[in-house]
C-alpha cells in the first residue's frame, strides 16, 4: 500500500481551518485572545514551525491579503459613530492624545535607530492606532455607558483615520516620480478615494440595497463589492488598497447598523474565515530564529516602551480633560492593544520594502506583550469605578408594528418615520406584522408587500409576524422579546381591547408613539404643550429631534398665531390623554401630514430622558445645522 | 545616534558587500536567453542582469560583477564568494539547508511550448501528444505525475535539444519553466506559442550563503521591486513583449495537483 504525502489546497486549507477553530481555544485556557492563538498556530504549521505549510506555498499569503482588506473594512463598518457623535469634543481631544504621542515617540525611535524617514513614520503610525481588543471587557463590567469609554471608542475613529493617512502617504510616497508628482498623486488619490467612499459609495450601495438587495446574500456581496471597489480604486493612486477598504467601512456604517442582520453576517464570515485567515498568514513570519536575536529583542523592547509608555501618557493627560484617574486607567486599557490596525500597517510596511521580517518579529511581539497587559489594565482600573447604568438609546432598537389590513402607504409612513428614529444611534428596525388569532386568512400576500415597502425605506430586517389574542398582546410580546427601545404602532382601534395604544402602553417595556397618517414626509414640526407631564414631553422632543434630524420648527400648540399644518409636516405631539388634538387630527385626516402622537403613561420604565436634556441637546443640534446652512 | 544605529536592527536590513562598492553576483551560466546577455565579463542585458543593477542602486554599490558558477556547487551552497545568487533558482527544502532565499521574484510554474496552432485545452488531449522534456530537472516529474503521456517521453540533456525536436515536429509539445518557455517563444517570430501551463508552486528567488547578514537587506529589496513595478519593467522588457499580462492570459491547465 502507497500512501502519498500530503499536499495540496485542500491539506492546506484543512490545516488552516483546524488551526482557526482550535487555535483560539487553546489559548483561551489560558485566558489570551484569540488572536495570539491564531498567531501561534500560524507559526506552528508554517515554514519556522512544522512546516507543514511550507515558504512557497502563495494560496495562504494571497488569501491573507483579502483577509486584510476585509480586515480594514469591519474597522471602519463596526466603529460607533454615535458615540463619536455625543462625544466628539472629548473623543477629538482624547484621540489627538493617544495618537500623536506615541506617533511622535515612535518616529523618534525610528529616527534614532538610523530609520529612513518613510520607515520611521511608518513605525510612528503603527504604534499610534489601536484595536478595541478588551472593549467587550469593559462592557462585561457594566462600563460600557461611561463616558471614558465612550470618548475612547469614539477616538478610536479619529486614531485609525489619522493612522491610515499617514500609511497612505508613506505608500503613496514609494512611486516613482519627483516628490511634488507623488504628493499631488497622493492628494488627489485621497480625494478620490475619500470622496468616492463617503459621498459615492453609499449612495450606490443604498440604491442597489432599494433595488437589487431585497435578499440578504445579494446585500452581502453588494458590501463586499463596495470595499473592494474603494480598495481598487486606491490602488490606482498607488495607495494601498486598505485605506479605500476602511474608508469603505466608515462610509458604509449607517448603512449597516451594528447589530443588524447584515452586520452580523458581515461579521460572521470575517470572524469565521477571512480575518483568521490573515492572522494565520501574519503567523507565518513569526520566526524564532530571529526573535531571539538581540537586536530583535532590543527593537522589541523599543516597541513596547514606545507604544505602551506613549498611550500611559495619553491616558494620563486626559486627566487634564476632566476624567479621574481610574477613568485614565480605563482611557489606557482600551487604547493599549495593538491588533488589527498595527498588523496591517506592519504587513504594508513588509510588502513596501520598508520593513525587514525581524522588524515584523519584533512588532507580533509588541502585539503580544500589549494583549497580555490589556485586560489586567482593565481588571485593576475596573476595580475602581462603578459600574453605570444607562438606559438604552431611544432609536437603538425601534418596533414597528404593522396590524395587518393597515393601508400601504400608511405603512410606509410609520416604517420610514421608525428608520428615521434609529438614525441617530445607528440602531436597527424591526418591522412585525401582527395579526389577530381569529383572522381566518393567509397573511401571506402582505407579508411580502409590507417586506417590499420595508425594503424601500432601507430596513434591512425580514418582516416577522407575531399571532395573539389581540394586537395589542402581540405588540408588548413582541417588543419584550426584540427588546425593543421604542415601539411605534398606528392609531387603530381593535375590537376587543378599544385603543390600541392604550393597551399597549399600560405594559409596553419601552416608550410609544402612535402614528397616523400617509403623507409625505418633509418637515418636523413638535406641538409642545408645557402643562404635560415631563416624560410624556421628553420623549416628544427626543422623537422630534431624531425624526428631524436636529430641524424641528417649535410650535406652541395654543397660540394664536400657529401656522397652519402644511403638506409634509410630521407633527410631533405629546397628548394629555388618548385623543388626538382636533387640528392636528383634521390635517391627517386630509392626508396633510403624519402625525406622531406620544399618550400617557408612555415613557416605559426606566426611559431616562429629562426634558431639560432633551431640549439642550435639540438647540445644540439646531446650531449647528445654523452654521451649516449659513 | 550613530551608535544607536548600529545596534537595533536596520528597517529594511543592511547590506555588505563583499567587495566594497560592488555587488558581486552568482550566477550558473553566461549567456542565458532573456536572463544574462553577452558574457560574464562584459554583460549587456537580461532580465537577471537588470535585477543586480537595480539591487546594487538600492544598496548605493557603484559596479556590479558577475560570476559563473556551475549550478551544482551553487544548490551546494558554495556561491563562489559572491554576495547574492541570481541563477534562476528555485527554493527547495533541501537547498534552504544551505541558502537563504529572498521572497520569489518570478513565478516558474511549468508551461507547456508546442508550435503555433497546437491546442492543449485539457489533460485528455495532453495524455496524447508526444512530449520533449530535460531529463532529471522537476519538470520531468510533474509531466509524468500531472499529465502521464500515453506516448514514450523523450528526455533531453538540454532545453536546446528538445526546442529543435520541437521545431521539426518530431515532438509535438515540451515541457519547460515558464519564463523560459516565453522568451523562447518571443524569439521564434511567431513559430513557438505558450499553449498552457500546469499547477505548481515553483518561483524563483534570489539566494545568499544561509547565514548571511545580508539575507534581510536582499528580501526587503525583492518584496519593494515586487510593489513598485521594477521586476515588472525587466520582465516585460527581457522575457517578452507585455510579458505581465501575456502570462496572467495562459490558461492553466486542471490537473488536479
Amino acid at each position: 500500500m502507497h500512501l502519498e504525502v500530503p499536499t495540496g489546497p485542500a491539506w492546506e486549507f484543512l490545516l488552516l481551518f483546524v488551526v482557526v477553530v482550535a487555535a483560539p481555544r487553546i489559548v483561551d485556557l489560558i485566558k489570551l485572545p484569540g488572536l495570539v492563538g491564531l498567531l501561534l498556530g500560524g507559526f506552528a504549521i508554517g515554514p519556522h514551525g512544522l512546516n507543514l505549510i511550507t515558504a512557497n506555498q502563495a494560496t495562504v499569503p494571497e488569501l491573507g491579503q483579502l483577509g486584510l482588506l476585509y480586515l480594514m473594512f469591519l474597522a471602519g463598518l463596526e466603529l460607533d459613530l454615535a458615540q463619536l457623535g455625543a462625544y466628539r469634543r472629548s473623543a477629538l481631544s482624547f484621540g489627538m492624545l493617544t495618537f500623536g504621542v506615541p506617533m511622535v515617540l515612535g518616529v523618534a525611535a525610528g529616527v534614532l535607530l538610523g530609520w529612513p524617514v518613510p520607515a520611521s513614520l511608518l513605525l510612528g503610525s503603527l504604534l499610534a492606532s489601536h484595536t478595541l481588543v478588551t472593549y467587550q471587557l469593559v462592557k462585561d463590567r457594566g462600563l460600557g455607558p461611561d463616558p471614558a469609554v465612550a470618548t475612547a471608542v469614539g477616538a478610536t475613529v479619529f486614531t485609525d483615520t489619522l493612522a491610515l493617512i499617514v500609511l497612505a502617504a508613506v505608500s503613496g510616497s514609494q512611486g516613482d516620480g519627483t516628490p511634488v508628482s507623488i504628493a499631488l498623486q497622493l492628494v488627489v488619490g485621497m480625494i478620490v478615494v475619500v470622496g468616492g467612499a463617503v459621498v459615492v459609495l453609499p449612495l450606490v450601495v443604498r440604491w442597489c440595497f432599494r433595488r437589487l438587495g431585497s435578499e440578504q446574500p445579494t446585500r452581502y456581496v453588494l458590501l463586499i463589492a463596495a470595499f473592494l471597489a474603494a480598495a481598487v480604486s486606491a490602488e490606482l493612486f498607488d495607495i494601498d488598497g486598505i485605506v479605500g477598504a476602511f474608508f469603505a467601512g466608515l462610509a458604509l456604517n449607517r448603512l449597516v447598523p451594528n447589530g443588524s442582520r447584515l452586520m452580523h453576517r458581515v461579521e460572521f464570515f470575517g470572524s469565521a474565515l477571512f480575518v483568521p485567515i490573515f492572522i494565520v498568514s501574519i503567523g507565518f513570519i513569526l520566526d524564532p530564529a530571529v526573535l531571539v536575536e538581540p537586536a530583535t529583542l532590543l527593537l522589541a523592547g523599543v516597541l513596547i516602551i514606545a507604544c505602551i509608555g506613549g498611550k500611559a501618557i495619553a491616558a494620563w493627560g486626559a486627566r487634564l480633560l476632566g476624567f479621574s484617574g481610574p477613568q485614565a486607567g480605563v482611557l489606557f486599557a482600551l487604547t493599549t492593544p495593538q491588533a488589527a490596525a498595527t498588523l496591517a500597517a506592519t504587513t504594508v510596511g513588509l510588502q513596501l520594502g520598508l520593513f525587514q521580517t525581524a522588524v515584523v518579529n519584533a512588532v507580533l511581539v509588541l502585539i503580544l506583550f500589549s494583549l497580555i497587559v490589556s485586560p489586567i489594565a482593565v481588571r485593576l482600573a475596573a476595580a475602581n469605578l462603578p459600574p453605570v447604568v444607562a438606559p438604552s438609546p431611544l432609536g437603538s432598537r425601534v418596533l414597528a408594528a404593522i396590524p395587518l389590513g393597515l393601508p400601504r402607504a400608511e405603512a410606509r409612513a410609520l416604517l420610514r418615520l421608525a428608520v428615521l428614529a434609529t438614525r441617530a444611534d445607528g440602531g436597527s428596525v424591526h418591522p412585525v406584522l401582527i395579526r389577530h388569532e381569529s383572522h381566518a386568512d393567509s397573511h401571506e400576500t402582505e407579508l411580502k408587500v409590507l417586506q417590499e415597502v420595508a425594503t424601500s425605506v432601507g430596513i434591512d430586517e425580514d418582516v416577522a409576524v407575531t399571532v395573539d389574542r389581540s394586537l395589542a398582546h402581540g405588540t408588548v410580546h413582541t417588543a419584550v422579546a426584540r427588546n425593543a427601545s421604542l415601539i411605534l404602532v398606528p392609531d387603530r382601534t381593535d375590537r376587543t381591547t378599544g385603543s390600541w395604544a392604550e393597551a399597549v402602553a399600560s405594559v409596553a417595556p419601552a416608550p410609544v408613539a402612535l402614528v397616523r397618517g400617509p403623507g409625505r414626509i418633509r418637515r418636523v414640526v413638535l406641538l409642545d404643550d408645557t402643562a404635560l407631564p415631563e416624560p410624556t414631553r421628553a420623549i416628544a422632543h427626543e422623537l422630534a429631534a431624531r425624526i428631524g434630524a436636529g430641524d424641528v420648527e417649535d410650535i406652541d400648540a395654543d397660540a394664536d398665531d400657529a401656522r397652519p399644518v402644511a403638506d409634509g409636516d410630521v407633527l410631533v405631539v405629546p397628548t394629555p390623554d388618548w385623543t388626538l388634538p382636533e387640528t392636528a387630527a383634521r390635517a391627517v385626516d386630509a392626508a396633510a401630514a403624519v402625525l406622531v402622537a406620544i399618550p400617557p403613561p408612555a415613557a416605559g420604565p426606566g426611559i431616562g430622558i429629562d426634558l431639560a436634556g432633551a431640549m439642550q441637546a435639540r438647540r445644540r443640534r439646531r446650531r449647528s445645522t445654523t452654521a451649516r446652512t449659513g | 545616534c550613530g551608535r544607536a544605529a548600529s545596534i537595533g536592527p536596520a528597517a529594511a536590513g543592511r547590506f555588505t558587500p563583499a567587495t566594497p562598492g560592488v555587488l558581486t553576483v552568482a550566477t550558473y551560466a553566461v549567456p542565458i536567453t532573456g536572463f544574462w546577455e553577452g558574457s560574464a565579463d562584459a554583460p549587456t542585458g537580461g532580465f537577471e542582469d537588470g535585477l543586480a543593477h537595480a539591487l546594487a542602486q538600492r544598496f548605493g554599490l557603484g559596479a556590479v560583477q558577475v560570476v559563473e558558477v556551475p549550478f551544482g556547487r551553487l544548490i551546494a551552497g558554495d556561491v563562489g564568494g559572491a554576495d547574492v545568487v541570481l541563477g534562476g533558482l528555485t527554493p527547495t527544502e533541501q537547498r534552504r539547508q544551505v541558502l537563504d532565499f529572498s521572497v520569489p521574484y518570478l513565478a516558474s510554474r511549468p508551461a507547456v511550448l508546442v508550435r503555433a496552432g497546437t491546442a492543449v485545452p485539457d489533460v485528455y488531449t495532453a495524455k496524447r501528444l508526444r512530449w520533449a522534456v530535460t531529463a532529471g530537472s522537476t519538470n520531468a516529474t510533474a509531466l509524468a505525475e500531472q499529465i502521464a503521456p500515453d506516448p514514450p517521453v523523450t528526455a533531453n540533456p538540454n532545453l536546446a535539444v528538445s526546442e529543435a525536436q520541437l521545431r521539426a515536429a518530431a515532438v509535438d509539445a515540451m515541457l519547460l519553466d515558464l519564463p523560459d518557455a516565453m522568451v523562447r517563444a518571443a524569439a521564434s517570430g511567431g513559430a513557438l506559442t505558450v499553449a498552457a501551463t500546469l499547477p505548481g508552486d515553483d518561483d524563483i528567488a534570489a539566494a545568499v550563503p544561509r547565514g548571511s547578514p545580508n539575507a534581510a537587506a536582499v528580501d526587503a529589496a525583492i518584496r519593494r521591486f515586487l510593489s513598485d513595478g521594477t521586476l515588472r519593467a525587466l520582465a516585460d522588457r527581457w522575457l517578452g513583449r507585455d510579458y505581465t499580462s501575456a502570462i496572467s492570459a495562459i490558461p492553466l491547465l486542471r490537473t488536479g495537483a
